[in-house]
């Protein structure tokens, strides 16, 4: 049996033809490049390779096609929105007299169903009526929202007036005078005869049966009596005694006013095409105006307006009449501006503040439903202005066919209200009801909030100028400041560039909005917002800046102040210099010194500095701002861990070298405080994000050419962030890129010095590695150390880990210590190690061998770290290690002048290679003995190709039984191997070209 | 077997001189023989006296018997037989001015016909009525309707019901009633503008502003008045009631906002102003506000009158016009 003698170049070159790229050192890691040159994993890969391919174009292929997909969807819904079905359907029907006159019948079959709003669509399509169904949809959505906000769980005190509620309606006729004071008289009456306490949740269901009732009475032609019904259902609304419940009780009044406006439009339509017998007279036009109704259609319109007009109390008559409103369409050509002129101003007769509030709102919507927004003349405003101000009687007719002009009127006259319900007035009442006036406030704020849009619906720039000069008009003297929760919807209903061009003006409306309806703070983030969005112009953006601190610095309040801060330092950054910001930051501070600080507090402060540092790419940069750092120190709690964490998330996100000290100084300290906030109760997705930021961290700290300063800080750091394995890893990956830095340093030689740091660094591993938790972590990094100190010429250090790292393997006391995956990663770094070992030099007193044998003994006191395949393969890594020490010249050398391999060392000593020798032939029993006796015989002939292939590479096959041994192996194999398996034939090849003679296989 | 008139105008309403056209419809399951159809339309004027203004007895005894202010007859078909099925048959009417006989109670002649009026002490009514008319011993078949008479606008010019107006105020010191201590003390102040002359086809508009009011108000209401006049004797029974109620102001309103004012005066109810000698029609429009002074019960137990002390007044005469 002789050992090939191999020339190693040669080989490279060779296979290096075959573009084999794990073939550049066969040796280094013997057992890979098998595998890997054997061909089946080659054409496995290869496989795997175009598979690969093909899954990825087929992905994206089905990428693309889902892409359409999703647009087809996509377009799908919004072209049957655009051009809904049931519109061309009933146009054309509309156009069809017969058509219409079957859809007529059907109609009349399902009357019931026909109000509802959904299928009211099939009748021909008026442009009111898509006016009515964009309202209605953006109504839908606003709703839920109101019922959402304001929900509350209570009892309501239901008092005989409102009879409508309990199931049996009783009659009254009194005299109406006569009731009020009745009523004045004695409020306690009602109280004692027929008050009912009933929950909301039964409120609720009753007014949706009410909804139901008044559609069933039309149904069966008691049209008097579903009107009387709806007058008692919008009366409720002037019962105010449950302030909380009030949204909800308009939402649920209002829905059966619609049902009561759709049915009345209905009727007059039906009317207007149909003659008393119900036959079709001529369908109305799909854009008729008033001249095409017949009389009778417009008596009954008439009639209806008489009915209504009849009502005695002010609020139910406003609320039916805007229900019915739509239906002036058939009298008048024009859109019922004056109506709506009229409707506003009859609300100021509304004295409660929540009804009045809720009465416009609802005349914003029903307008939105009614009237075009878009102003017919541009010079229509201006006339406006006069207008309100001269309420003249009659109303002039030829007032602008823009409905926000009453909408501002009306939110003018609302307010004269509105400031005498904030001065106070209505303070006694509500709280009879058990509300003040800060709820009451905030159940009127949708209302502001409605009426601002849809008085900034597709406002023109002139309108909003005028909108802003009605509402936000600074007097000089001081005297009526605009009202800030009104100021505040204007904001927030302008577009940003508008902001952004009178930022003067509006800040000095914002400074002077100073009332308890809207925190002035807020109004000032908004403003703030919108100006983050398109910044004033350039001149301006100083002078704006400063007027609101002005006002902003004088704040006690910590929360509304930083709430302010929050918002302009993003302004700041955009428009402003380093000098504003570091003056704005100094404020800050002041202000939190001499505030309290809550945990509130913190997560407005926690956002300013999140975006101070988002801003700035660079940490360093931050830190040394003035003032910032004091800021940091006033964190406590969680807030300070977050903040930290961000911190450290803005140093990995850097991806830059960390190289001034002060920051690396806070970085740690940052890096100590959230490392010592881990308990044992965090979590693992906070551990690990936490030693991920700290392991990034430790990574992009830099010292420059002050290794040992480095070092010192490594050692900190190990010591600072215990129990943290990843970083100790990192610690250690560090200490012997130090080591090699070094000796870069030095060019390769080291002196006294280097070499006694490098010695420390190493020393510092050694140490370090022991206390990590996995074994194979462990091992692998004390191959590294070896590696490093090999590479310094340390060759005792480097024996030292490598023991220390077969130890360790030692120290494994049984299979059920490790884990199964681990176990491959074990074998794996066995053959890393035995290729190490080929540059290791031999122990002068322990032979040339020491290490080797350890690690055979190792292998031989723990069979069950590598077993089947895996011992096969680690054997033949060993037996290659083995065979590149026979060689006279080893492949590859340690680059250090100073180290010495077992080539120099042993150069001819025959004592050496008799020790090979044997050691050979140990390890090639152990091959074939792994080989023959496998638990697995699906693995068999695996491991016999395996074996050969291992064999062949090593020895020279024309001498001694290897030859045989070979074939027999393949013989072997063939027992579980197909012949057409291409690791076979790969094998077989190889084989036949060392010139083994193969038997009749 | 029914009879049933149809009016071609389905608001029913005529104005003199006008042709009132329509249908009398008989249904009938079998043959019917009949003696002729006859359509009849009468006006008349039916007026009561108040109990409250002439006592009860003279009021049982003084109702005076309906008066018929007009009449007109069409035989529409001799007699016949109607098929089983039933008939349709067209008939015209003139609605003209009133026949040359017809006087009013106090002997005075009348001009035009009076419009439809229905009110607590005058009504007046106008009914048309089908007669199938049947042999001997046999029930003779009607129908009635009733239908609107309205004058013809332009006795009036158009231009010359500008809506005349008229400046009012009302203060604690305009009240002849006692007023509640508070509400005299602190005093009030409402001032307004309403309509004087009204077309009855117009709303009734005006305006009205709180200028000031110590105590909160309550309510503030229009109410539209009738004032009836009915002779008696030698003297008018006169009686006012209340037609409708609007109210205008819901709550302690603000002060110095212009509330408007607008009403839409009801039908039949109302007609224009009138005077006959035997008996007049007026319109009056009182504007009532009701003091909201957070009484307690015990107050009113002591008080009973007080209620009345809480309500402020201003009655203000209405000329209704047709035009």
């Amino acid at each position: 049996m002789r050992i090939r003698e191999r020339q190693y170049e040669q080989e490279a070159a060779s296979l290096a033809l075959y573009k084999n790229p794990t073939t550049q050192d066969p040796l280094k890691s013997p057992a890979i490049s098998l595998e890997k040159s054997s061909p089946l994993i080659g054409r496995n890969s290869a496989d795997k390779g175009t598979f690969g391919l093909r899954q990825l174009s087929k992905n994206r292929n089905y990428a693309s096609f889902e892409d359409e997909e999703s647009k087809k969807t996509f377009e799908d819904p919004l072209g049957a929105a655009a051009f809904q079905d049931p519109l061309g359907v009933a146009t054309k029907k509309d156009s069809h007299p017969l058509g219409a006159l079957s859809q007529q019948d059907l109609s009349s079959s399902d009357d019931s169903k026909r109000f509802t709003p959904k299928l009211s669509k099939r009748i021909g399509k008026h442009p009111s009526d898509e006016l009515a169904e964009a309202a209605a949809a953006e109504w839908d959505a606003y709703k839920s929202s109101i019922m959402q906000r304001f929900t509350s769980t209570g009892t309501i005190t239901v008092s005989a007036t409102f009879d409508i509620l309990s199931k049996e309606p009783k009659v009254r006729g009194k005299s109406v005078t006569a009731a009020h004071l009745e009523e004045l008289e004695d409020p306690e009456k009602e109280a004692r005869e027929g008050t009912k306490i009933i929950s909301q949740q039964e409120y609720v269901t009753r007014l949706k049966e009410l909804n139901e009732e008044i559609s069933q009475a039309w149904l069966n032609n008691e049209r008097v009596a579903a009107l009387r019904l709806s007058i008692k259902v919008a009366r409720l609304l002037s019962d105010t005694s449950v302030p909380q419940f009030y949204p909800t009780l308009f939402v649920l009044v209002t829905d059966v006013m619609d049902t009561v406006g759709n049915l009345v439009w209905n009727r007059i339509k039906k009317k207007a095409e149909f003659d008393e017998d119900g036959k079709l007279i001529s369908a109305l036009p799909v854009n008729f105006t008033a001249d095409d109704v017949r009389q009778e259609a417009k008596d009954t319109c008439f009639n209806w307006f008489y009915k209504i007009g009849s009502i005695r109390e002010l609020l139910p008559r406003i609320y039916l009449e805007l229900a019915i409103v739509r239906c002036m369409l058939y009298l008048e050509r024009d859109p019922p501006i004056s109506t709506f002129q009229r409707l506003t101003q009859m609300m100021r007769g509304l004295g409660d503040p929540l009804t009045s509030a809720y009465a416009h709102l609802y005349l914003a919507r029903r307008s939105l439903a009614v009237m075009p927004l878009d102003s017919s003349s541009p010079a229509a405003l201006n006339n406006f202005a006069a207008l309100i101000n001269s309420l003249e009687l009659p109303l002039p007719s030829t007032l602008p066919q823009n409905p926000r002009v009453y909408l501002i009127s009306g939110l003018k006259d609302y307010l004269v209200l509105f400031q005498r319900l904030l001065a106070g007035e209505f303070d006694p009442k509500y709280a009879k009801a058990g509300a003040n006036r800060k709820l009451v406030v905030m159940l009127i704020e949708p209302v502001f909030e409605c009426i601002m849009q849809c008085i900034f619906k597709q406002a023109t720039q002139k309108e909003m100028a005028f909108v802003l000069e009605e509402f936000g008009q600074v007097q000089e003297d001081g005297s009526s400041p605009p009202i800030s929760v009104v100021v505040h919807y204007l904001l927030k209903n302008l577009p940003p560039t508008y902001v952004g061009n009178n930022s003067v003006s509006l800040s000095k409306m914002v400074k002077a909005s100073v009332d308890s309806s809207m925190p002035q703070y807020m109004n000032y983030r908004l403003f703030g917002m919108k100006l983050c969005e398109c910044s004033p112009p350039r001149e301006f953006r100083l002078a704006v800046l400063n007027d609101v601190w002005r006002v902003v610095m004088k704040y006690t309040n910590l929360d509304g102040y930083l709430a302010v801060a929050d918002v302009f330092v993003d302004y700041i950054l955009q428009n402003c210099s380093e000098a504003e910001l570091s003056v704005f930051l100094r404020d800050i501070i002041k202000h939190v010194v001499k505030g309290e600080v809550n945990d509130g507090t913190l997560v407005l402060l926690e956002s300013i500095v999140f975006k101070i540092l988002t801003h700035y790419p660079d940490l360093s940069y931050v830190l040394s701002l003035a003032h910032f750092v004091d800021i940091l120190d006033v964190f406590y709690g969680d807030t300070r861990i977050s903040v930290y964490k961000r911190i450290l998330t803005s140093v990995s996100r850097s991806n830059s070298q960390l190289r001034d000290p002060v920051t690396r100084h806070f970085v740690f300290e940052a890096a100590r405080v959230l490392h010592d906030s881990l308990d044992s109760l965090s979590s693992d997705d906070d551990r690990r994000q936490i030693t991920k930021l700290i392991v990034r961290y430790v990574q992009l700290v830099n010292f420059g050419r002050d290794l040992e300063q480095h070092l010192a800080f490594l050692v900190d750091c190990r010591g600072t962030f215990a129990d943290m394995d990843p970083l100790r890893v990192t610690v250690i990956h560090a200490s012997n890129r130090l080591a090699m830095t070094t000796l870069k340093m030095v060019k390769g030689s080291n002196n006294k010095r280097t070499l006694d740091f490098v010695k420390a660094c190493i020393t510092f591993n050694e140490i370090t590695i022991p206390s990590i938790n996995s074994v194979v972590t462990r091992i692998n990094l004390f191959l590294e150390t070896a590696e490093v100190a090999l590479m310094n010429a340390l060759p005792s250090h480097a024996e030292s880990s490598v023991k220390s790292a077969l130890t360790s393997l030692q120290d494994i006391g049984s299979k059920d210590d490790v884990k199964a995956g681990e176990l491959e990663d074990i074998s794996v770094f066995l053959r890393k190690l035995s290729a190490f070992l080929v540059v290791m030099p031999g122990h002068p007193e322990h032979g040339g061998f020491y290490i080797v044998k350890g690690l055979l003994n190792v292998l031989e006191k723990h069979p069950w770290l590598t077993s089947g395949r895996r011992k096969v393969q680690v054997f033949s890594g060993v037996l290659a290690m083995l065979a590149a020490l026979a060689q006279e010249r080893l492949p590859y050398h340690i680059q250090n002048a100073q180290v010495d391999s077992n080539d120099l060392m042993f150069y001819g000593s025959d004592s050496y290679h008799q020790e090979l020798e044997s050691l050979t032939k140990g390890v090639i029993d152990n091959i074939l003995l792994a080989a023959d006796d496998d638990a697995e015989p699906a693995q068999e002939g695996f491991l016999a190709l395996d074996a050969c292939n291992a064999l062949v590479q090593v020895f020279d096959l024309q001498a001694g039984r290897v030859g045989e041994t070979c074939a027999a192996l393949l013989q072997k194999a063939l027992s579980s191997v197909s012949r057409n398996d291409p690791y076979f034939g790969a094998t077989q090849q190889l084989c036949e070209k060392r010139g083994v003679k193969l038997l009749e296989i | 077997m029914a009879v049933e008139i149809r009016l071609m105008r389905t608001d029913r309403v005529y104005r003199p001189p006008d042709v009132m056209d329509g249908t009398v419809v008989i249904t009938t399951p079998t043959a019917l023989s009949h003696q002729g159809i006859r359509v009849t339309a009468v006006g008349t004027i039916m007026l009561q006296l108040s109990a409250r203004s002439v006592g009860v007895f003279e009021a049982l005894y003084n109702t005076v018997k309906p008066i018929q202010l007009w009449s007109k007859t069409v035989d529409i078909s001799p007699g016949g037989k109607i098929p089983p099925g039933g008939l349709e048959l067209p008939f015209h009417l003139y609605v003209d001015g009133p026949s040359k006989s017809a006087v009013l109670p106090d002997g005075t002649p009348m001009e035009t016909l009076f419009e439809t009026y229905h009110g607590a002490y005058v009504n007046i009514q106008y009914l048309i009525t089908v007669d199938v008319i049947r042999g001997y011993l046999q029930k003779s078949l009607t129908a009635t309707t009733e239908f609107i008479v309205e004058c013809r606008p332009g006795r009036f010019q158009k231009s010359l019901v500008v809506p005349e107006s008229v400046n009012f105020y009302i203060t604690q010191d305009t009240q002849k009633h006692a007023l509640y201590p508070s509400l005299r003390a602190g005093g009030f102040r409402v001032t307004g503008r309403i309509a004087t002359q009204c077309s009855l086809t117009e709303p009734l508009m005006g305006e009205l502003t709180v200028e000031k009011s110590a105590v909160p108000i309550y309510s503030i209401d229009i109410q539209l008045l009738r004032v009836e006049s009915v002779a008696a004797g030698e003297r008018m029974a006169t009686e006012s009631s209340e037609i409708q109620t609007t109210q205008i102001a819901d709550g302690d309103v603000c002060r110095g906002l212009r509330l408007p004012i607008y009403i839409i005066l009801p039908r039949l109810s109302t007609c224009p102003t009138l005077s006959a000698g035997a008996f007049s029609l007026e319109f009056e429009i009182s504007v009532v506000i009701t003091f909201d002074a957070g009484f307690s019960k015990q107050y009113t137990q002591v008080e009973p009158t007080a209620s009345k002390q809480l309500v402020a007044f201003e009655t203000i005469p209405l000329r209704l016009v047709r035009a």
